[in-house]
């Protein structure tokens, strides 16, 4: 039989997608040699193979935004999370940095960064894994450092960091309680806020916005897992210092920017000015949480400041929050003005419809209203090819209503 | 008339019975029963009374028993002989016993993982307690999926899921995986070949996971009747298993009838059309009321047989609409109501693909007509067990095609009524299937420095992946460094590594269908004719980078044959023994194989009108192979005898690679035999027969030790082939292997028995 070795030759085993470059064998002592990481202030925590490397920054005064409940009170954590309960300090500002994007057992956290955000100022703690076989290790004095930490504030952690760091917990067969607190995921709101404004809703577009800073020499994302492997690999440790200070500059800024994010859903004086487009979504946003009074401060802003179009959008949402504080003739107002200026929008005649004959007790004005609306649906479905039955049902629904509102016409005359 | 009656007039008819080779009746067999053992949880015994068991057929209680007893188990048992409750009752007993127990169901395919799913809530919603129970398969919605790992008790899913899905992502399963006790295996026949050593290397990795949480779940495997349950279910599961194949359930009288039908063209070998045979046999059942199963082998087959049935209705009188299609590709809405319909009886007759061969719940029919042999005895036996009422009398008739095989089996009764001969094949240590799942378990956990895999050492494969910086050793464990996921580079089901995909461009470009190289050399070389579904396409260019043949649809009056040269050189002999008239061998062998030129044949007169070039590279790759090194004396005997050696080995080869699959469960595409008049190095004559899959899957194997049946089946088959010189059903078309072929391969058949006897 010939040798297993000779068999496995006829097979290249990399796999299809990902690195292209075959590996020579290294004949370095692979996964030593950290010296960029130990000239850019990591330390060694015990020996390889178990040990790791660990750094520690205190943030200068300037970058440290103030305690965590006065930046982000119970107000700003309900309006960017949901939540009512208001988690106590510290909390960690966290991002990883993996050898891939896939969910499976098989992606390694190798940089883990977490800005402690305490009462009195803060720090930047990065952890990294100089080998697997450091993993025990590593983890388990991740998760007594961090025993503490109330909540976790991230950018995309809820889907991506997180549970990696319980993956990796699971596998060291580890209580990953810690990696279940409250959280923070500032990209929901930026993500809403960058909607109709930035380009797009990636962290660094977002620093750019609010923190106007715009990283220079920074390691693109997709690099990272390869800066890695090559270190892992062959023993080369060119450009872990760089995957290290991208990381920083990820947590360092992030700690910036949901002071900025929380400035801006509190609209607080400092807050950064928002162009009508965003200030829309920010009034969509809080309307949404069923903040309705700061929701129409900001809507009605976009009424002045915004374009005819962006001002109907408000006034339709101001017109439903005034409905539902019973202010009705200032929501009459609103819808009157989006009739007059988008005659071709079918819904504001319907609501205006509604409006006046269950809250105002306005037949005629409904009717007309109703009418109105029937009118623009028929425009609509004439400019169409075909009709959509979801078009057909709402004619019947509006003739039901005329139908009806005509009875109760005749009633009111017959009285 | 009813069945009683029909069947009496079957009997008589001698225009019917002779073309029967077998009328054989199964009598009834009353129910063995045991009482449902103490050790089950007086719940689960209430509701089973509840929906009217109250006692176990004796191969229930066995199963119960020596699941007990901490054994692994396979059942054998035929189609609705209450197999289900063979795991469902230990599964949901262990459940009741300790409500943090899990258990995993594995079904090939998603249709009969829903329908097994019913039967379980059925008896969980009897007992009124929280068992969870639920299907984890590419439908289930994510919202679901976080419930489902958490808390389902048991979780049913498929192969490919719990290779992809479920097994890279463990972490996500830790309930599951620490108190996974039962981990059952349906269908097990299925997993043969290519995807029995796939699902052979996932159950390695399920079971190492299950060590990573310190679990040891017992299996249960599920199998139809072949001849090596248990072997093969060690070889998948590699651990040892006990038999439980007394079966104890009823049935009625049964009938089992193989009809062959008339010769139309004795030197085609072309019999009357199986699928109006079919449906001529079906319209008296139609008639007397009797609910009938109708088998195709094909998709096309079904939505003949469909037409042809309703047509039939219509000449009765009766209404279309109680015939219905049953195949993959109707919605699965559609499927559920026809299968509701055939509970109920509201659906009279059913055409249908082997898709309702797997245990799918419609009931149980009075008629089972199968247009044509279903490849294999396990499947024949599961199609007729649709047919079968517990008290009635039922009938499942076979009706054979003209393929090769099915005139072996029509014509040799015996051979399906006698214990089966077919095995299932696997090699769960083939290297290249090896490789891909040690690299699918590297990444779920890294491999300790003296870990085992299987039956081998990791050792040496992971030195090799990290050579190639796939793995990296780090504190004396072999840890995964690539930044891919590699479950999604393997697929389970495919047999071949690369295809060549073929795209018309008549309209527009469209993908009409795909075949591996080996056979894109042969058939879709430039000028090529190619014949899709009945249609003829001018293959335009085959772009061999790309593995991509852009085709036209044409109408032209030839069709084109493509010469092939092969070289085989042996690599490895693993085993080489004398047997009559030659030697056999089973070894490691080099193929290479390159298509030359085609020629133009005219249809109808076959006039050559013309020859093209074919500029292809040479393809080579390394499989296992048996062959029969044939006596170099036999050339010059034949010759003498004004027979020609070279058209023997070529009917030689046709006649072994047909009735190969007798014995080993092989599909058309798994194997492949090739004659040599001058084999490599002996330049003897020589038939070899290798696994098409790189490497093997171990068809080569089992055909060597399985020589001298394959030999004696040949000739058998030879023997009653009525052609003059030779056909498809026996040696191949003269025009193909001959005009000597069937004479010569006959002779050397011969030959090989006569040594035996002087030998003997």
């Amino acid at each position: 039989m010939r040798s297993l070795r000779d068999r496995l030759s006829q097979f290249d085993p990399t796999p299809t997608k990902g690195r292209k470059k075959s590996r020579p064998t290294s004949k370095v002592e692979a996964g030593r040699d950290v010296d960029s990481l130990i000239d850019a202030g990591f330390e060694w925590q015990g020996s390889p193979p178990t040990g790791y490397l660990r750094s520690e920054f205190s943030l200068e005064e300037k970058s440290w935004p103030g305690s965590p409940h006065e930046v982000i009170p119970r107000d700003a954590w309900l309006r960017l999370t949901g939540e009512t309960e208001l988690p106590p300090p510290p909390w960690g500002v966290i991002d990883t940095e993996t050898t891939g994007l896939d969910s499976g057992t098989g992606t390694m956290v190798f940089l883990l960064g977490v800005v402690l955000w305490e009462e009195t100022g803060a720090k930047a703690v990065q952890y990294f894994l100089p080998e697997p076989a450091a993993e025990a290790r590593m983890w388990a004095d991740v998760v007594d450092e961090f025993a503490n930490v109330g909540a976790w504030i991230s950018y995309n952690g809820k889907a991506f960091d997180l549970p990696r760091l319980r993956t990796r917990m699971a596998l060291q067969r580890r209580e990953a309680e810690i990696f279940l607190r409250p959280h923070l995921d500032l990209i929901h709101p930026c993500r809403r806020l960058a909607r109709d404004w930035l380009v797009d809703g990636r962290l660094q577009t977002m620093e750019q916005a609010f923190l106007g800073h715009t990283r220079s020499d920074d390691l693109p994302g997709w690099e990272v897992p390869e800066v890695y492997y090559t270190y892992l690999v062959d023993g080369e440790d060119t450009g872990l210092d760089r995957v290290a200070e991208h990381n920083r500059w990820d947590i360092e800024n992030l700690l910036r920017l949901s002071a900025c994010i929380s400035d801006c859903f509190l609209d607080r004086p400092q807050a950064r000015p928002l162009p009508p487009v965003a200030r829309f979504q920010l009034g969509r946003a809080l309307h949404a949480r069923g903040i309705c009074d700061d929701a129409s401060v900001h809507l009605e802003r976009v009424v002045e400041e915004g374009d005819a179009d962006l001002a109907s959008r408000s006034r339709l949402l101001l017109s439903q929050i005034y409905r539902r504080l019973t202010r009705h003739p200032e929501a009459e107002a609103h819808l009157r003005a989006v009739v007059h200026a988008q005659p071709e929008w079918v819904d504001p005649h319907v609501e205006l419809a509604k409006l006046l004959e269950h809250r105002l007790r306005d037949v005629p004005g409904a009717t007309n209203a109703a009418e109105a609306a029937l009118n623009a649906l028929r425009r609509r479905m004439d400019l169409q090819a075909r009709s959509s039955a979801r078009d057909e049902e709402f004619v019947r629904a509006l003739v039901h209503r005329l139908a009806r509102l005509r009875r109760k016409a005749e009633r009111a005359a017959e009285a | 008339m009813n069945l009683a009656q029909l069947l009496d007039r079957l009997e008589s008819e001698p225009g019917f019975r002779q073309h029967v080779t077998l009328w054989h009746t199964l009598e009834a067999q009353d129910a063995r029963t045991v009482p449902v053992p103490p050790h089950v949880d007086p719940r689960l015994t209430q509701a089973l009374w509840a929906r009217g068991i109250e006692n176990l057929y004796s191969h229930q209680g066995q199963a119960a028993q020596a699941l007990a007893d901490g054994h692994d188990v396979v059942v054998v048992t035929p189609t609705a002989s209450g197999k289900t409750l063979c795991f469902n009752l230990p599964v949901l007993n262990e459940c009741l016993r300790d409500p943090e127990a899990r258990a995993l169901y594995v079904f090939p395919t998603k249709a009969l993982a829903q329908d097994q799913l019913q039967e379980l809530h059925g008896l969980v919603d009897e007992m009124g307690v929280d068992i969870k129970t639920y299907t984890f398969d590419g439908d289930t919605p994510a919202a679901a999926r976080r419930t489902i790992r958490s808390s389902g008790h048991v979780v049913v899913t498929n192969p490919d899921m719990l290779h992809q899905g479920i097994l890279p992502h463990h972490t996500a399963w830790v309930k599951l995986f620490e108190n996974l006790r039962y981990v059952v295996l349906d269908e097990l026949h299925h997993y043969r070949g290519v995807f029995g050593s796939h699902l052979a290397n996932v159950v390695r990795r399920l079971q190492r996971i299950c060590r990573f949480y310190g679990s040891d779940p017992q299996f249960i495997c599920c199998s139809a009747t072949i001849a090596n349950p248990v072997e093969h279910a060690e070889k998948l599961v590699g651990k040892s298993m006990k038999l439980v194949d007394d079966n104890g359930a009823p049935r009625g009288r049964k009938h089992i009838v193989f009809y062959n039908p008339p010769v139309v063209n004795a030197e085609l070998g072309i019999r009357r059309s199986v699928i109006k045979e079919a449906v001529r046999l079906a319209k008296p059942v139609l008639e007397t009321g009797s609910q009938v199963i109708v088998f195709g082998r094909s998709r096309m087959r079904v939505e003949l047989l469909l037409t042809y049935l309703r047509y039939a209705m219509r000449q009765l009188k009766k209404p279309a609409s109680k015939v219905r299609g049953y195949r993959g590709g109707y919605l699965p809405n559609e499927r559920r109501e026809i299968e509701r319909g055939l509970r109920s009886g509201e659906v009279l007759a059913v055409a249908s693909t082997n898709a309702l061969e797997l245990g799918i719940d419609i009931g149980q029919l009075d008629v089972c007509i199968m247009a044509g042999y279903a490849g294999t005895v396990a499947s024949t036996w599961q199609q007729a067990g649709r047919a079968g009422r517990r008290r009635t009398e039922s009938l499942a008739i076979l009706v054979a095609s003209s393929a090769p095989l099915d005139q072996y089996v029509i014509e040799h009764p015996e051979f399906f009524l006698e214990s089966t001969p077919e095995a299932a094949i696997i090699d769960p240590d083939n290297l290249a299937i090896l490789l891909s799942h040690i690299k699918c378990a590297a990444f779920e956990l890294p491999f300790e420095e003296e870990e085992r895999y299987g039956q081998t050492s990791s050792r040496e494969m992971m030195e090799y992946l990290a050579e190639h910086g796939v793995v990296h050793n780090s504190g004396g464990k072999w840890h995964w460094v690539a930044d891919t996921y590699p479950a999604e580079d393997v697929s389970l089901r495919s047999a071949v590594i690369e295809n060549v995909v073929i795209i018309d461009t008549t309209r527009s470009h469209r993908v009409i269908g795909e075949t591996d190289l080996f056979s894109a050399q042969l058939l879709l070389h430039d000028d090529a004719i190619y014949l899709h579904e009945g249609a003829q396409y001018h293959v335009d260019k085959l772009d061999w980078e790309r593995k991509e043949a852009y085709v036209r649809s044409v109408s032209v009056n030839y069709y084109t044959d493509a010469q092939m040269k092969t070289d085989i050189h042996t690599l490895d002999t693993f085993v080489e023994e004398p047997v009559p008239a030659g030697r056999k061998g089973h070894g490691e062998i080099g193929l290479i194989t390159k298509a030359t030129m085609f020629k133009k044949i005219k249809l109808q007169t076959h006039e050559n009108l013309g020859v093209g070039k074919i500029h292809l590279p040479e393809l080579e790759h390394h499989t296992t192979s048996y062959w029969w090194m044939l006596d170099e004396s036999l050339e010059l005997q034949l010759r003498d005898e004004g027979l020609s050696l070279g058209d023997g080995l070529k009917g030689l080869a046709h006649l072994l690679g047909q009735v190969a699959p007798l014995y080993i469960m092989s599909d058309p595409a798994d194997i492949r035999a090739i004659p040599m008049v001058r084999a490599p190095l002996t330049g003897t004559p020589a038939v070899f027969i290798y696994d098409t899959y790189p490497g093997g899957v171990g068809f080569a194997r089992k055909l060597f030790d399985l020589h001298q049946l394959l030999l004696d089946a040949a000739r058998e088959l030879l023997r009653r082939c009525a052609c003059p010189s030779g056909c498809p059903s026996c040696v191949g078309s003269a025009l193909e292997a001959g005009d000597l072929a069937k004479n010569s391969a006959a002779r050397l058949l011969r030959l090989a028995t006569a040594a035996q006897v002087a030998q003997g």
